[in-house]
């Protein structure tokens, strides 16, 4: 449900896509060695187990009777509000960053992936912060409303969305764009005819995941509940009801599940078009074709995304 | 129609190309990979910036208008076709683009895939097609937003034979019909001598020959042109109705155009220059052509006084239709055809040395720069 774990799952998730492509497919009739098989177990225990407790653990009776969808309703439509913010703001930033050139492009590069690497609590202090009235420490509540609480939303949800879209956008040919405008198409048009339709798979994908990240963020305002920042509780009140503990389970298992179902859904776009097979594609020029998946693979975007360990340990 | 000077490139590469093309006319660019062409029509376009330069549309200068507003339309060799669009909407962003309502611009569309033999296919998305029609499909695209100049980058390159010849005969068809300006580049002889009223034949950024495509395939002045022509290109010096050609005489080494070599390269290992005989009476430097099925090739050397005999390395033998080419290095590179028997008689393997030989009847020779 964490930065952590979605691009741990992107990464493993990566690998099984590919491994149709190379067309292999007889990868265990060759045998697995056990010194590969016995750890790569181990690992998918250490991920699996801990999921899986959750739900055998859940006091399933008591939930039945709490308010589950009240709990849910606060997270889910805040998530949702947020996703619907960074949109409208993040594709452009996309736009920008993938087709002109300008000074600082690193810094903002940096700058807009630095939530994915912020410790999860981070954006519910800092974000809320700058936006109250006061703007100050001294005297103005720390505690966000729901308006400051989608605006935290967003400031984490909102590299996902750049992220993917800048790569769509670089993996697509620039020359569907000039051919567009040499057929009397104007920069809008290009833009609205050619330009979003070929990204349309990294839009939606960098959507989902913005939605997953963004609703994660409930967990851990959650998480922080109990534990006042500079005495004042750091849960915004819409969260409040969901605090009981029934509710809070519950709300723990729709985090994991929706955060499982997103990325298993997302397996085939986010890595390509899934349809295709067998097309000659060269010549079609799609996104998603052969050629535009190397040089997804090799686009500047893909280093703006942090090696997940790296944020692994950073989460409570 | 067109009246330009393109200049553009990045060093060391400079493309700096005049360009005439009159209303109706169809000017094919020839030369060598890398040598502009693509480069040429983007900068016509507007789609690489120019260093310079004009490109003026029936007297208005439009060297300084964005791509959409020069009336031009390319298809080439990648169809580029909007991959999310069918194939009938692919057609129809032209004219929609130009302020036709949906309807108007999808029956100019459906009009066009028709005449293109692709009506059945108007609903296929871009990866459904295959690549003759996709490239069918494009051409289509072009037209349909009627422009005043079309171009055509490669627009048969590496089609399947089956769908070639369907291919080749509808882009023949609509270019003899297509009243506005339009630049081929090709790499096919057969599409540069039969669709092409004229010929630029250009080489490193500039126009090296430009003729009639009979002119050019007669008297070809670079290796690729002779290439394309059919033709052995070499480069001599005459003094009458003697030419002396290879080693290191005035006029420079050999070259050929069957080698890949250029002419005027260094292809003098004998540094024997060979004294040919040809037909034109000259003076000055001259280059000499003659067809590779004109040269005869022996072990040992001909009895008789033969004219234009000289004695070569074979560097490679390969298949050539039903004859066999065979590359000859030495103080002339050329190639030489023979039927396959006369090879087998022969019994040649690379790096034998062989008499070739060349009647002077099958020899011409014109003046070069």
């Amino acid at each position: 449900m964490k930065a952590s774990s979605t691009l741990t799952v992107i990464t493993v998730l990566k690998g099984r896509r590919r491994r149709p492509e190379r067309g292999s497919g007889h990868g265990v009739a060759h045998g697995v060695p056990a010194a590969l098989l016995v750890p790569a177990a181990v690992a998918l225990a250490l991920v699996a187990l801990p999921l899986a407790g959750t739900l055998a653990r859940a006091p399933w009776p008591s939930l039945a009777g709490a308010d589950v969808l009240g709990a849910l309703r606060f997270p889910l439509v805040t998530s949702a509000l947020a996703t619907l913010a960074c949109l409208p703001l993040g594709v452009p930033l996309a736009w920008v960053l993938a087709r002109t050139r300008m000074r600082g492009e690193r810094v903002v590069r940096a700058l807009v992936t630095a939530p994915v690497v912020l410790p999860p609590a981070a954006a519910l202090v800092a974000v809320p912060l700058v936006a109250s009235p006061g703007g100050g420490w001294a005297g103005a509540s720390l505690r966000p409303g729901t308006a400051g609480f989608v605006l935290a939303q967003v400031f984490v949800g909102l590299p996902f969305v750049v992220i993917g879209v800048e790569r769509a956008l670089r993996a697509g040919d620039p020359r569907l764009e000039e051919t567009a405008a040499l057929l009397g198409a104007s920069r809008w048009t290009v833009f609205r005819r050619v330009t979003l339709p070929s990204a349309a798979p990294g839009i939606a994908a960098g959507a989902v995941l913005c939605w997953a990240r963004a609703l994660g963020e409930s967990g851990a305002a959650l998480a922080l509940a109990g534990n006042p920042v500079w005495g004042t509780p750091i849960a915004p009140p819409g969260l409040s009801p969901a605090l009981g503990s029934p509710a809070a389970v519950a709300l723990s298992l729709a985090l994991v599940t929706v955060s499982v179902a997103v990325l298993a859904g997302l397996r085939g776009h986010w890595m390509g078009t899934p349809g295709g097979v067998g097309v000659p594609r060269a010549w079609v020029g799609a996104p998603g074709g052969g050629t535009a998946a190397g040089a997804r693979r090799g686009a500047p975007g893909g280093q703006a995304v942090p090696d997940p360990p790296a944020r692994a340990e950073a989460g409570p | 129609m067109i009246d330009a000077r393109l200049v553009a490139g990045h060093p060391p590469f400079r493309l700096d190309l005049r360009l005439h093309v009159a209303a109706g006319e169809v000017v094919a660019l020839l030369g060598p990979a890398g040598c502009g062409k693509t480069t040429a029509l983007r900068v016509l376009a507007g789609l690489t910036p120019s260093l310079g330069g004009y490109v003026l549309l029936d007297g208005a200068a439009v060297h300084a208008r964005a791509p959409r507003r020069r009336s031009v339309a390319m298809a080439g060799r990648d169809p580029l076709l909007f991959p999310h669009l069918t194939a009938l909407d692919n057609v129809a962003f032209g004219p929609r683009c130009q302020g036709e309502s949906p309807e108007q611009a999808r029956l100019a569309a459906s009009a066009w895939l028709e005449r293109m033999d692709l009506a059945a296919r108007a609903g296929a998305l871009p990866r459904e097609l295959s690549p003759g029609e996709a490239r069918r499909v494009a051409l289509a695209r072009a037209l349909a937003a009627r422009p005043r100049i079309l171009l055509l980058d490669e627009p048969l390159a590496a089609l399947d034979p089956g769908e070639l010849a369907p291919a080749r005969t509808l882009l023949h068809r609509h270019l003899s019909g297509f009243t506005g300006a339009c630049l081929l580049v090709t790499g096919d002889p057969l599409d540069a001598m039969v669709a092409a009223d004229r010929l630029l034949v250009m080489d490193d950024g500039v126009v090296v020959q430009e003729g009639a495509p009979a002119e050019v395939a007669r008297r070809p002045r670079t290796g690729h042109a002779a290439r394309l022509a059919g033709l052995n290109l070499c480069r001599g010096h005459a003094a009458g109705r003697s030419v002396s050609v290879g080693g290191g005489t005035e006029g420079g080494g050999t070259g050929s155009g069957l080698d890949g070599g250029t002419v005027g390269g260094t292809g003098a290992v004998g540094g024997r220059a060979v004294t040919f005989t040809v037909r034109e009476a000259l003076r000055g430097p001259v280059f000499v052509a003659f067809p590779p099925s004109a040269v005869t090739l022996s072990r040992a050397m001909p009895g008789g006084t033969p004219h234009n005999l000289w004695r070569g390395g074979v560097e490679g033998i390969e298949g050539h239709g039903d004859r066999v080419r065979v590359r000859l290095g030495g103080p002339i590179a050329a190639a030489a055809d023979l039927i396959p028997a006369t090879l087998a008689d022969l019994g040649l393997t690379p790096g034998d040395q062989v008499w070739a030989c060349v009647p002077a009847a099958e020899t011409h020779a014109y003046p070069a720069p």
